[in-house]
């Protein structure tokens, strides 16, 4: 697997900020469940050397601007500013399958360890396309309160896994906003302690999106208010899934392997576990210990969430 | 540019003496110092000092326009509530002047007003919406840019100014003239806050020691025995600390006391708890007495009672 990530990160295509010498860069390696942090690149030349040497499972750079990204410290990095983040995640919005399993035995068990092997049970998130459609509707709804209520101009992503991101760049005193500043806004787009008013379609604000039966839009106030946030790279993989961070546009955005895997060519699953599954969007069979080919996207997408072993890559 | 000079000469500085600088205040005193002024002119000096007293009354204090020079008398009472320096006392006094402005101010011609508005920091733009409740339509002509607004409420606990209670489009918050003069009488009492600033007792004119007295008369008798105990044990240095980070003393004093004491990392020590202030109170008299430490029966709760004592009694004094 970590192949296949250093092979696609010596062709990527990495969306950077322009002023990315102010960032911080941290990645999780592959085998590691801590991050390596403090990071600074001045351009993407320098590091995309750095990752094929250093192949990140996932890949981030901060919103925050600092004048020392690299200092150990946080008091030390001089910190200059942030973008403003808006997290979406499918499992606000609708109920997700979840289950354990033990990928020893392949059945589903209660709690962490499987009663039977003893072996650490694996969690799955099952997140269907209908799911992604409605965290979408969700997308699009917050966009037009930030183009229309703050006058920002936000770009959105795909996150990769079960969500999208929006990002609004900021610089000057939009950059400079406190994390009080940041849950104001934060209220007002999940709205909270909005007044109930009785207002027309055609009115600004709450007002005409009440009257048009909107209602508040979910995220994940934490990061929003926090002024020194990851951020995953667009173009970076998931780590989760195999898919892409990308930019999207949400009318146009369909979760599909075609719209998001950077992958070509098909790979043998080793199933832990039996059962259809959703995986991107598609309808998937899987018999414990029997192998199955399949798209490579769907393969390692299946591989990431747990549900079996990726055997064998043949590119495409 | 005919238009703007009209318009501020229409605003009376007599009414609102804040929006007079003190630089311009004592350029026209003509070589005489801010402080020379007030230890040898009686009369400002008293028409602060009674201005105070009606207004920790409950009283009605004089217009500011009604004074011979208002913006000796408010720089006067400035430097008064920063040589009383008792927080309550200054809260009340600000909170009281920051409503009487607001209210001249709600008073003045609309041209005025949006000018004295933008002469407090507050960047109103020329731009209005509409919106509706239920067949009625209301008109909003007061627009701030988003990111101002967030700054000039930063600090402000006040939930009918927060984003979520207002209206917003294309990055501009509209507010009604009601929700604009809870603003601008948050911005006053910002902007007089900036004025009372902690002063050393070497700066306060001879003609205001009466309230320095007053400041330091108070101190409760527990403290005072613990104080002169020759040797102290570690909580009788933190309660001593705490009950001087409560009264407000600087970082340099409380240093030199936790040294004295002989506690290490004294710096680092005031430091934190300066910087927490609001977590460390002096304990109750209860506990106090618990300890063994209470000397005496003050009839207060908390040692810190006796400090600052009631806002009405320090009056008294006045």
């Amino acid at each position: 697997m970590k192949v296949i990530f250093k092979e696609y990160y010596e062709r990527a295509t990495l969306e950077l900020p322009y002023d990315m010498e102010l960032r911080e860069f941290a990645y999780q390696p592959f085998e590691s469940e801590s991050y390596v942090r403090h990071l600074s690149f001045s351009n993407e030349v320098e590091l995309k050397a750095y990752l094929a040497k250093n192949v990140p499972l996932h890949l981030y750079y901060s919103s925050a601007k600092y004048q020392l990204p690299s200092a150990k410290e946080m008091e030390e990095k001089g910190w200059m500013g942030a973008d403003i983040q808006f997290d979406l995640d499918a499992d606000h919005f609708c109920n997700v399958k979840k289950f354990n399993f033990c990928p020893t035995c392949g059945q589903a068990v209660e709690g962490d360890v499987c009663p039977r092997d003893g072996t650490q049970a694996i969690e799955y998130v099952e997140v269907t396309k209908e799911c992604i459609e409605k965290t979408k509707e969700k997308a699009i709804d917050l966009v037009e309160i930030l183009e229309d209520d703050f006058g920002f101009k936000p770009k959105v992503y795909f996150s990769g896994n079960r969500g999208f991101h929006v990002i609004v760049e900021c610089s000057g005193d939009c950059a400079l906003l406190s994390s009080s500043d940041r849950k104001q806004i934060a209220e007002y787009v999940m709205e909270i302690n909005v007044p109930k008013y009785r207002g027309e379609p055609g009115d600004p604000g709450w007002v005409g999106r009440q009257a048009r039966g909107k209602s508040g839009v979910e995220i994940d106030e934490q990061v929003t208010t926090d002024v020194k946030r990851l951020v995953r790279i667009p173009g970076s993989i998931h780590g989760k899934s195999g898919l892409l961070v990308r930019r999207v546009e949400l009318e146009k955005f369909e979760f599909s392997k075609e719209a998001l895997s950077p992958l070509k060519g098909t790979g043998i699953l080793m199933p832990f576990v039996s059962g259809e599954f959703e995986l991107i969007g598609e309808k998937v069979k899987l018999r414990e210990k029997t192998p199955i080919r399949l798209d490579i996207a769907l393969a390692l997408y299946a591989s990431l969430k747990g549900l079996g072993e990726l055997k064998i890559y043949e590119k495409g | 540019m005919g238009k703007i000079m009209t318009i501020m000469s229409l605003i009376s500085v007599d009414k609102y003496p804040f929006l007079k600088p003190l630089e311009q205040v004592v350029r026209e005193l003509h070589g005489i110092s801010f402080y020379e002024l007030i230890s040898s002119n009686g009369k400002v000096l008293n028409e602060a000092k009674e201005r105070v007293k009606r207004i920790l009354d409950g009283q009605e204090p004089t217009p500011f326009k009604d004074y011979r020079d208002p913006a000796l008398v408010f720089y006067t009472e400035m430097v008064i509530l920063s040589a009383m320096g008792d927080k309550r006392v200054i809260d009340r006094v600000l909170q009281r002047e920051a409503e009487g402005f607001v209210k001249d101010m709600s008073k003045e011609r609309e041209d005025v007003f949006k000018e004295i508005v933008k002469l407090l920091g507050v960047p109103l733009e020329e731009k209005k919406i509409s919106y509706h409740v239920g067949k009625r339509k209301i008109e909003l002509v007061y627009a701030v840019n988003l990111l101002s607004y967030l700054s000039l409420i930063r600090g402000v606990r006040d939930e009918e100014l927060n984003l979520s209670q207002l209206v917003l489009s294309q990055g501009y918050v509209f507010l009604s003239k009601q929700k604009l003069l809870k603003l601008i009488k948050y911005v006053t009492l910002e902007r007089l806050s900036q004025s009372v600033r902690p002063i050393t007792l070497s700066e306060v004119p001879e003609t205001l020691r009466d309230i320095i007295a007053l400041r330091q008369g108070k101190t409760p008798p527990c403290i005072e025995g613990l104080m002169a105990k020759k040797e102290k044990n570690q909580e009788e240095v933190k309660l001593l600390a705490v009950y001087k980070v409560n009264v407000g003393t600087d970082l340099g004093s409380l240093v030199s006391f936790l040294k004295r004491s002989g506690v290490e990392n004294a710096e680092e020590y005031a430091k934190e708890l300066l910087s927490s202030r609001r977590r460390y109170v002096v304990y109750s008299c209860e506990k106090m007495k618990e300890k063994g430490l209470c000397v005496a029966d003050c009839g207060v709760k908390n040692p810190l009672q006796l400090y600052f004592g009631k806002a009405e009694e320090t009056n008294k004094n006045l």
